[in-house]
């Protein structure tokens, strides 16, 4: 239909419909009388409604039906418990949140063990404790963390049961040499508990996991928090494994834990160097442990960060990074982090290597107000280039 | 909830609530009732079934749609005001769902000439087009429609409500359903003009003449 000599279809279904104005629909009324295509069309319009009217109505399937009553069922059932009901999982990560393995302060307010007593190549806590995860051996660490990264199968949701397997003979091996192998079972089984959902499942029918101290007691170890998402790197301090994980008799769980003396930051031997708001690593010691002052606490989460996360609040990301590290084996972070670092004036509470928005970043932290619980958040590529407005985010 | 002394025992019950109109039961749900919400169930579902099957053209999607409207409002039903028919607001909520899993699916809109494209390659042959073909067809031309024009068209064409009804539950002025349902008409137009012509040959005139005008 052109335009000059006939109207269009939308025309026609406004003139039939009313919406036209008068002058409008006089003229092509008028059009409409002469005009034989036009006409057709008019009356293809009204078939549209007529085709449409004619179509049978459905009843409800019997399957959808049935779909229907069973989920207002479940509804009805879930209005009658009414509050007596939990909807979700209990919020691990706040109830637990004081807890001395979160908070970073020795057990059972049994003085921390001085570094110095702890020999290099026997481990003999007298109490067990949670400390950082710290490598035995920066190579065998390396080892593992490749592994992880090169093959993608490692963190195929089967291999829940192979680490299972695996982690039986854990239990009867000795501590010291445990160590890389509890290590490597801690990082694989946090590989599997971010991708196998479904281990969460086991939660509570998992025998209990516990941690031997060289005395032989087994304490008994916290559960990890519910949201695996990370998988940090491990600091290069030496360091030398403690304990070995015993698995309550049977199996190794994902949620393993490891015990390993070594060396905190130098001016709190043994304890935790968890980085808390209440204890930064920076404010606590900016230059003085770790690495030649240039220590700051790296990870490599592999996690797709969005905009809305990174408002915050962040704890729940960077705030059990182990240790102090620095990514000596990646010289161009390090610099990345040094400029970084150097515009926004401060030294970084977090880095986490990782994704936004799909993309591959670095995730870098620092303290814009610890007393107002702010940091500020900067986002880089690889190349050091802002991927994101420098923001700021709640820490907790 | 507690049990409410008011509310007959189930037996009794039944036959009452048969009696009952939508917004009594509806009131009896929110008082508690935990068989009044099943009888307005039972006695929309086939209308929400097609309105929703219409509208998003795919059965999978419209059970979906469905059992969510129907659970939603059963939750928020204390949210129902009484300034509608129960059934309007009822519709509301499955059209409200079927949108939003449109959204979801985010719809690209589909330009008219690719409308015209899809209805010269869609054309069946014309012989073996039965009531399910025609049916097939139809719901193939109304997923070309944006989803508002197909929404108007689904309650005031195929539903045969009123455009007043129909603004009432797209809580849209009357004048807007009346626009997308005539927006929506054009493009079926020439999509479906075939199909008219076909029923012409069963219902009524013209089969000569459809055949001459269409070449």
């Amino acid at each position: 239909m052109t335009g000059d000599t006939h109207y269009d279809l939308e025309t026609l279904a406004e003139l039939a419909e009313g919406l036209l104005d008068d002058a409008t629909a006089q003229r092509v009324r008028d059009h409409l009388v002469i005009c034989d295509p036009c006409g057709e069309a008019l009356a293809d319009l009204a078939g549209v409604r007529e085709v449409l009217a004619a179509m049978p109505v459905p009843a409800m399937p019997l399957g959808v039906a049935m779909r229907v009553d069973q989920a207002l069922a479940a509804e009805a059932e879930r209005r009658q418990d009414g509050a007596l009901r939990l909807d979700e999982a209990p919020d691990w990560d706040r109830i637990m949140r004081d807890a001395p393995w979160e908070t970073g302060l020795p057990w059972e307010n049994e003085p921390a063990a001085p570094i110095e007593q702890a020999p290099a190549d026997t481990p003999s806590f007298d109490t067990p404790r949670l400390v950082p995860l710290t490598s035995a051996s920066s190579a065998a660490v390396n080892g593992v963390n490749g592994a992880a990264h090169n093959g993608s199968s490692v963190n195929g949701s089967g291999l829940t049961d192979s680490t299972r397997l695996n982690g039986a003979p854990y239990s009867a091996t000795p501590p010291a040499a445990a160590a890389h192998s509890a290590e490597a079972a801690d990082s694989t089984a946090e590989n599997t508990t971010d991708k196998a959902s479904a281990a969460e499942d086991d939660e509570a029918a998992r025998p209990a996991l516990g941690v031997v101290a060289a005395d032989g007691t087994v304490v008994p170890a916290p559960r990890r928090r519910p949201t695996g998402r990370r998988r940090w790197l491990v600091p290069l301090s030496s360091a030398v494994a403690a304990a070995a994980v015993v698995i309550g008799g049977v199996a190794v769980g994902s949620n393993v834990l490891t015990a390993a003396g070594g060396q905190g930051p130098a001016n709190e031997p043994g304890t935790v160097a968890l980085p808390t708001p209440q204890q930064s690593p920076l404010l606590g010691d900016a230059s003085g442990s770790g690495q030649e002052g240039t220590g700051f606490p790296v990870g490599e989460s592999g996690y797709n960060y969005l905009d809305a996360e990174l408002k915050g609040p962040l704890v729940e990301y960077f705030g059990s990074m182990p240790s102090w590290g620095t990514a000596a084996d990646d010289e161009k972070l390090n610099r990345c982090v040094a400029k970084v670092s150097k515009a926004v004036g401060s030294k970084p509470i977090g880095i986490d290597r990782a994704y936004y928005n799909g993309n591959e970043a670095t995730i870098m932290l620092f303290w814009h107000n610890k007393s107002q619980n702010s940091v500020q958040v900067r986002v880089v590529s690889p190349a050091c280039k802002n991927l994101r407005k420098p923001g700021l985010a709640t820490w907790n | 909830m507690n049990p409410q002394a008011d509310n007959p025992p189930s037996s009794a019950g039944q036959a009452t609530r048969s009696a009952l109109s939508d917004a009594e039961l509806l009131h009896r749900h929110i008082g508690g009732d935990p068989q009044a919400f099943s009888e307005i169930v039972r006695r929309h579902r086939d209308r929400m079934w097609a309105v929703a099957l219409r509208t998003l053209g795919d059965a999978d999607e419209a059970a979906d749609a469905v059992q969510d409207a129907f659970v939603s409002a059963y939750r928020k039903a204390e949210s129902f005001r009484g300034e509608a028919a129960v059934t309007t607001w009822l519709h509301r909520i499955v059209v409200n769902a079927c949108l939003d899993r449109m959204r979801r699916k985010a719809v690209r809109p589909v330009a008219d000439d690719e409308l015209i494209e899809a209805a010269e390659r869609d054309t069946p042959l014309p012989d073996h087009t039965g009531d399910r073909e025609i049916s097939l067809e139809v719901s193939a031309a109304l997923k070309l429609l944006p989803a508002d024009q197909r929404a108007a068209l689904v309650l005031v064409d195929m539903m045969g409500y009123s455009v007043e009804d129909a603004a009432a539950v797209l809580s849209v002025p009357s004048g807007t359903v009346k626009s997308r349902c005539a927006r929506g008409r054009a493009k079926l137009a020439p999509i479906l003009s075939h199909l008219r012509n076909r029923s012409d040959l069963t219902r009524v005139s013209s089969a000569k003449g459809a055949e001459l005008r269409d070449g």
